[in-house]
This record gives C-alpha cells, structure tokens and sequence, in this order.
C-alpha cells in the first residue's frame, strides 16, 4: 500500500470572487491552486466537541460541528497572478463582507491524474497582512470555510466543478 | 556523521560559462584582455577558479510538488602580476575590489566613471536563476614567486535558485 504523495491533495480557490454577485447559474469561477511556496498547508478543522460525564461515570460527547479554516502564509505576489490582484483590492479597499467571499474546491488526485473525489465549498477569504520581508512582497491570508460543501467532480484542464447530482 | 555535500552538476556547467561571459564585461577590463576560466598565464592575467561545484544549500518542495532548490557555487578571482611597488600592490587590490563590488550589483568608480551591473544574465539550463553574487573576502595576496610574481585572489559567492515539478 503506497503512502499518498501530498501533491496530489490539490486545493483550488475561486480568484474571481464573484459567486455571491452573479449567482452560479452564470458565474464561471477562475479557479487557482493553493500551494506554490507553502511546504505545508492544512485545513484545519476545529471541532467542537465537549465532553463530559454525568453521575453513572458515562462518558458523553456533545460535537457541535466544525470551524474549519486554513492559513495560506506565506503568500507571495506574482506579477499576472489574479488571486493576489483581488487579495491586493480587499487588503487595500479594507473589502468585507460578499466582496471577501468565494469558493474553493478540494480534490483528492490519482497518481494517473484522475480525480478521486471534489468537494466545493463557500469560504470567506480575509488578507492577514502585506508587506513581508527581502524574499518578496507577501499577502498572506485566511480562509474560513463557510458551509454549502458539495461534492461533485472536477476537470483539472479547465478547472471546472460540477456538483453530483446524486446529492 | 556527516552529511555528503550533494553537487548540481548541470547547474554548475551553466554557471561557468555565463559567469565567464559576465567577468569578461567587467567594465574595468582592460581592451584585449580576457578573464580566463581555471588557467592563467605564467607571469600575468586574469583567471577564475571555481573552488568546487555548485553545492546545494537547501532543498525545499511546496505542496503542489514543486521544488525550490538553493545553490551555492563559490569561485575566486586570481590576478597575476608582478607588480614594481606598493602602489601597483594597491592598484591590484583595488581592481579586483572593484571588480567584486560591481558583481554585487554596487556602483564602481572606474578611470571617473561610474558602472553598475544592472542585471544578472539568465541561466541557459532549467528554470535556474542567480540571485545574487557576494564577495567571501577582500582581496588579498595569496602567493608571491621568487621570480616576483604575486597572485592576488578574490573569493566570491554566487547563489541561484532552481524550481522544477517533482
């Protein structure tokens, strides 16, 4: 049993923004992968869990769900690279709300370059700093997962998501 | 025990060649003479001497499986003269100072003038760049001949980067 290569865990983020504006009966997403200069990345899933015992020494787990969110730090801008154009205007315009939400997507890649599986979700991306240090000008930010998780398929060509509709 | 340095042999041939054509643009490089690569002439010129190959520094891979290497491919400069007096002696080391200083991309002064590289050329193999050219030490005489011959020796650093997929 081979051990998974963690390239092929692939995170693509919506750089267009424009899923709240447009709705997505129209709106074609410009879908960028996460990862160039990151030696590591997680989505951090922060469970809610409480547990507790009651007077008979039963255990009880209360899971209230998750708050999921993930670091891209650091975040270097390149020149044509549209995810830091619309990370530059919410940093520089102080954006908030629906101009600060988008979609990722997370897929799990075969070795043949299929995909295992996709799943879509709403996020709210939100710039933690810019500036950095000599190495570049950097724009590190958070994402904070939103809810509306689809599974579906996704076309690594045209970096298209198309949610199952087997639900 | 400890570790074996590993060597970019491709990246160390492409260094050579393009670092020998950028010397050979010194400004301060006298009409018809050449900076010539691991070989000097028995009393004069201009040569240099890369100590090993390009060594890497640092090896890092992103979670999309791209790697980002650093390298570092240190050299020396050796100025052979045989130089009458003090002033010569000073007159070398000044040269190959200059001739340090402007690889760093800083303003030389030559003959009034005032020169700055302004850009490292392109590396011809893979995706490497120079990052940046940086003297190790001053300019020092490291080997006087009984027949009056002096080496002077600059050591300096060059350091690139190369990305590729794995």
């Amino acid at each position: 049993m081979a051990k998974i290569e963690r390239k092929y865990l692939a995170h693509f983020l919506d750089a267009g923004f424009g899923i709240k504006a447009n709705g997505e009966s129209t709106y074609t997403p410009s879908y960028v992968r996460l990862g160039k200069d990151l030696e590591e990345y997680n989505e951090e899933l922060n469970p809610d869990v409480e547990v507790n015992k009651n007077i008979l020494g039963e255990q009880n787990v209360v899971h209230n769900g998750y708050e999921v969110q993930s670091e891209v730090d650091p975040y270097y801008a390149y020149t044509g690279d549209k995810l830091f154009e619309q990370l530059a205007v919410i940093a520089n315009e102080r954006k908030t709300g629906d101009d600060c939400i988008t979609t990722k997507v997370d897929v799990l890649l075969n070795a043949d370059g299929t995909v295992e599986w996709a799943y879509r979700e709403d996020v709210w991306v939100i710039p933690d700093s810019v500036g950095g240090d000599t190495s570049g000008v950097q724009i590190p930010f958070t994402v904070y997962n939103a809810g509306n998780r689809v599974k579906g398929t996704f076309d690594l060509t045209t970096k298209t998501f198309t949610p199952s509709t087997d639900g | 025990m400890p570790s074996k340095t590993v060597i970019d042999i491709d990246g160390s041939e492409a260094v050579s060649k393009v670092l020998l054509d950028l010397l050979n643009r010194f400004p301060g490089l006298a009409s018809g003479k050449s900076v010539l690569f691991s070989t000097l002439a028995d009393s004069s010129g201009i040569g240099f001497f890369p100590v090993s190959g390009a060594a890497l520094q640092s090896n890092k891979e992103d979670v999309t499986g791209r790697v980002k290497q650093v390298c570092q491919y240190p050299f020396n400069i050796i100025y052979r003269a045989a130089p009458k007096s003090e002033t010569q002696r000073i007159r070398i080391k000044e040269y190959l100072d200059a001739l340090g200083k402007w690889l760093e991309k800083q303003p030389v002064t030559l003959s009034g003038k005032t020169y700055q590289l302004d850009a490292y050329p392109a590396l011809s193999s893979g995706n490497r760049i120079i990052k940046a050219i940086s003297r190790s030490s001053p300019a020092y005489l490291n080997s006087a001949y009984q027949d009056g011959i002096e080496d002077w020796l600059i050591a300096l650093r060059l350091d690139y980067e190369n990305e590729f997929d794995r």
